[in-house]
């Protein structure tokens, strides 16, 4: 994978334990995480939930417990941020289930130049609109693959699957994906 | 070979499985280079995939999209990256406005050179306008010695095109390895450029930075002319910053460096050509010194060394070329590019060629009687006639003043220092000025008319380029309405914005009657009334619970004349005497005559910005300078005024949605409060935990709110930053008047403060009291 500065961020986070290199990975890790959650929810789950607001609470969360976070392998710290995430998709889910949405105020851990964040929220916003129409399998195995940054092993064994299964999936999937970036550019 | 778009399966006789295989396989590997640290070999992925290629690159630009919005960060880092239907492999070049890119079409499978109109220089929709005109041009050009541009467009707003991908080296690379080739191929090399140039000038299209990095030489030798279309913009961005980031003009003619765009012809092309035959002939640029400023000064007035001196075998055509094509004068250069074209064959062919440099002689007669108007229309000119006086008979004679000592030059003349006064025939004639401090500051030029038996004399105010910074500007004009500035503060240790009013009652001190309209108090002064006495007598008496300022009471007015002193102040009870009081005497005195004249003055500034900022500088000290300090304060402080205060933070707010979250965020908490608790078990602990995530909810965006406004105050200040010296000097100048001495000062208890605290604390600290 070719993510090696988020990787610099979260060795850096962990080993010193420090504030303000935590606040930075926290809010580095957004974009990613808003692009994990739009891939992870279901039509019928995006419905409800927005992916803004599941990276949000993740982080609230991560923020609140990463005092308690042994560890300084960054394969680690990427599990645990997204069994987190996975647990506040299904309280997000439940709390939200019945009421009238209502959308959670994003504060902001880091304080990143505008530009930079506008900048940012483009790309992932091209992004989001070009995951959301792909096939559950494709957007799983994006997910899994460049968000989570699982190996093709790993997620052979994760999903019981041959590596080159996956493999091959993969390259539809980013393939797919290209196609609906090119068909948002055109629609755009 | 041949295959459908996407389906590479139905050609080289492989399955769609097989071929799905293949490129999984491969974009694991890539994967597995790279982890390893390891540029992947695009050539061996491309044998390997054949006409799989391009699909490949498909799978790796998704992937670099995706890691971009995940991580982003410059764009280097990300490379190979997708850009439209391309993928950049490696950066080529960076140049002022543009980077140069290797890359590769995704679909076609090509390898070109795509050059991507950089962010932040020159983005305004004019460039991207200008880009696109000059693509869409150039695209319709096909010619041996020009790089063939196949595409234009636009990605993400950014414009780009595409062009051949030429494996060679530039001719400034030639020219660095110091292996230069000699002058016939030089010349007959060149000879194809100059063929290049009819081309280009015939379709309308000027190069304007023809030099050796724009020359590429292909593996044939043939030499090749690129980078179009930013040449222009490239220029301007030279002009204005002077740093050596964004190159410097050393193959710039002179009608480049004097930044005059109309006389930009196909004879700044063969300047440049001739630039570059120096150059690749000596190995050294025509001019070459220290500084910028010394750089544009020499192409301006100073011939380049004969060639011959640094290679004295040197063929005298070759020289004689490259030093025709460096004269100052386009008209003294070849009139044509085909002209040019025939002496470089000629050359490179050992005949003779024929084109010659003015001798000296010509050039003599030059600098006596010079008509180069038609070729150099006029530029803007930040000066002004002063006067225009009829003289007994002669000859017109010419005086040139400027603000500071400066370099002038008339009809391209020897430079001399101002002032300048000079016997010139009567006919048209222009000048050249620079600025000794500011290199860029010298395309001011004119069209002017020496009229016989006329005396012109000219005086250049070189309007400030920055802000109110400029003295020297500001001090030519103090002295022609006879004004004397305060002394400004060190600005090494004065760092702070401006001074509040005093508290103190207002006006006070000399004023005119049309200074006087109302009377304010700054301060608490408890009850009473604000009494106004002339001679003792009570004229006019205000209760203070009513209002701390307003107009002069009528009764007051009437009684106001030059001469009349007025005493006022707030009075506790009919029997007591007036407290904190003031005093000001009618005057009279006319500034409409001086005031006029510094208008007119500053009529020549063409920015209005600065010309406001003079207006009021220069009123304001005419002012102190007649003791009119109330008046001065007033102008001085109201720009001031009318900013602080969180005016412009309070508009940044309202534009956020935070505000309007702010109060329904504050009515949530209410209602909650309002709510009545049941008394089921868990029902008050339920209430209590609502209530403090609503409390946590207001917090929250109470600390957002504050985000926002940090720089929104941030921003408010620095305007004032950029003219607080010279505004504080004036300030503490009215202070000081309308306090004078140690009594009065005592009287503004805040002043009092400021003066003990000034003391006591650092610049620094003092700073941040009245950031507050």
């Amino acid at each position: 994978m070719d993510l090696a500065r988020t990787q610099t961020l979260i060795v850096q986070a962990l080993e010193t334990g420090d504030e303000v290199h935590r606040c930075e990975l926290l809010e580095y890790l957004r974009p990613r995480l808003v692009l994990w959650a739009t891939s992870r929810l279901s039509p019928a789950l995006r419905a409800k939930l927005e992916p803004e607001d599941v990276a949000q609470e993740t982080l609230l969360a991560v923020h609140k417990s990463i005092e308690g976070f042994k560890g300084t392998n960054h394969k680690a710290f990427l599990g645990w941020l997204f069994k987190i995430a996975e647990n506040r998709i299904r309280d997000l889910a439940d709390h939200f289930g019945a009421q009238k949405r209502q959308k959670i105020v994003p504060m902001s851990f880091s304080q990143t130049s505008p530009s930079t964040v506008i900048a940012r929220i483009e790309e992932v916003e091209k992004i989001a609109a070009a995951l959301k129409p792909l096939p559950a399998d494709y957007a799983e195995v994006i997910r899994l693959r460049r968000f989570e940054e699982l190996s093709v092993a790993e997620i052979a064994e994760l999903k019981g699957k041959s590596a080159n299964a996956v493999r091959i999936l993969y390259c539809r999937a980013l393939k797919a994906l290209m196609a609906a970036l090119a068909d948002g550019e055109g629609s755009a | 070979m041949k295959h459908p778009d996407g389906d590479p399966a139905s050609g080289g006789g492989m399955t769609k499985e097989q071929a799905e295989h293949m490129l999984a396989d491969a974009l694991e590997d890539y994967h597995r280079h790279k982890a390893r640290g390891e540029r992947p070999d695009e050539v061996a992925f491309q044998n390997r995939l054949g006409d799989l290629y391009p699909e490949f690159l498909e799978l790796i630009a998704a992937e670099t999209l995706i890691d971009r919005a995940i991580e982003p960060a410059g764009e280097e880092s990300h490379l190979p990256m997708a850009w439209g239907a391309y993928t950049l492999l490696r950066e080529i070049a960076r140049g002022a406005a543009g980077v140069v890119y290797e890359a590769v079409h995704r679909k076609l499978g090509r390898k070109v050179a795509l050059k991507v109109l950089r962010t932040g220089v020159d983005t305004d929709e004019t460039a991207r306008e200008r880009f696109q005109r000059e693509a869409q041009a150039l695209a319709q050009i096909k010619h041996d010695h020009i790089v063939e541009i196949y595409e234009f467009g636009e990605v993400d707003k950014r414009p780009y095109y595409a062009m051949s991908l030429i494996r060679g080296p530039t001719l400034a690379d030639v020219v660095k390895s110091g292996n230069l080739p000699d002058a016939a191929d030089a010349c007959r090399g060149l000879a194809g450029i100059a063929d290049a140039m009819m081309t280009l000038h015939a379709a309308g299209i000027i190069h304007r930075d023809i030099k050796p990095s724009n020359i590429m030489i292909d593996r044939d030798g043939r030499y090749m002319l690129a980078d179009f279309g930013l040449a222009r913009s490239a220029m301007s961005a030279t002009m204005t910053r002077s740093g050596d980031a964004l190159g410097t003009p050393l193959y710039m003619s002179p009608e480049q460096i004097l930044g005059n765009r109309k006389a930009i012809e196909a004879r700044t092309d063969i300047y440049g050509l001739g630039a570059t035959l120096y150059q690749v002939l000596t190995g050294q640029p025509p001019f070459k010194t220290e500084s910028l400023q010394a750089l544009m000064r020499m192409i301006l007035r100073e011939r380049p060394t004969n060639p011959r001196q640094f290679v004295p075998d040197l063929p005298v055509g070759a020289s004689r070329i490259a030093m025709k094509c460096l004269e100052k004068e386009p008209r003294d250069r070849y009139e044509s590019a085909q002209a040019l074209r025939t002496d470089l064959l000629a050359c490179a062919e050992g005949t003779r060629v024929s084109g010659k440099p003015l001798t000296p002689m010509q050039r003599g007669l030059r600098l006596v009687r010079n008509h180069p108007i038609a070729s150099v229309a006029a530029a803007v000119l930040i000066g002004f006639l002063i006067a225009l006086a009829v003289q007994p008979p002669a000859p017109a004679r010419f005086e040139l003043s400027t603000s500071v000592p400066a370099d002038a030059s008339i009809n391209g003349a020897e430079w001399a220092s101002t002032p300048l006064d000079l016997t010139l025939p009567s006919e048209k004639h222009y000048h050249v000025v620079v600025h000794p401090k500011d290199p860029a500051y010298l395309n001011r030029e004119l069209s002017f008319e020496a009229i016989p038996h006329a005396s012109i004399l000219k005086e250049l105010l070189l309007e400030p380029r920055d802000g109110a910074r400029n003295e020297d500007a500001l001090d030519l004009l103090r002295s022609k309405a006879d004004i004397k500035a305060p002394p400004v503060a060190d600005p090494g240790t004065s760092t702070h914005r401006g001074l509040r009013e005093p508290e103190a009652l207002f006006p006070r001190g000399k004023v005119r009657m049309q200074d006087l309209s109302t009377w304010h108090v700054v301060g608490e002064y408890g009850e009473g009334s604000v009494d106004f006495e002339i001679e003792g007598e009570v004229i006019a008496s205000i209760s203070l619970e009513e209002a701390a300022s307003g107009p002069l009471p009528q009764a007051l007015v009437k009684r106001l004349k030059p001469g009349v002193e007025v005493h006022w102040g707030v009075r506790r009870s009919p029997r007591e005497a007036i407290k904190f009081d003031a005093r000001f005497t009618i005057v009279e005195v006319d500034l409409d005559e001086q005031i006029a004249k510094i208008d007119t003055l500053l009529e020549a500034w063409k920015n209005e910005a600065h010309r406001a900022d003079a207006a009021r500088i220069l009123r304001a000290e005419l002012l102190l300078k007649h003791e009119l300090a109330f008046a001065a304060w007033r102008l001085i402080q109201a720009p001031y005024e009318a900013k602080r205060g969180p005016l412009r933070s309070q508009a940044a707010l309202a534009m956020n949605p935070a505000a309007e979250r702010e109060d329904a965020a504050l009515d949530a908490l209410e209602e909650l409060r309002d709510v009545k608790v049941g008394t089921e078990p868990g029902a008050a602990e339920a209430h209590a935990e609502a209530l403090r995530v609503a409390k946590e909810r207001v917090a929250r965006i109470r600390a957002e709110i504050d985000q926002i406004l940090k720089p929104a105050e941030e921003y408010e200040a620095r305007p004032e930053e950029l003219r607080s010296l010279r505004v504080l000097a004036l300030q503490q100048a009215a202070i000081e008047q309308l306090f004078p001495g140690t009594t009065a000062r005592k009287e503004s208890s805040l002043w009092a403060q400021h003066t003990e605290w000034r003391k006591m604390f650092s610049p620094k600290e003092w700073a941040a009291f009245y950031a507050r």
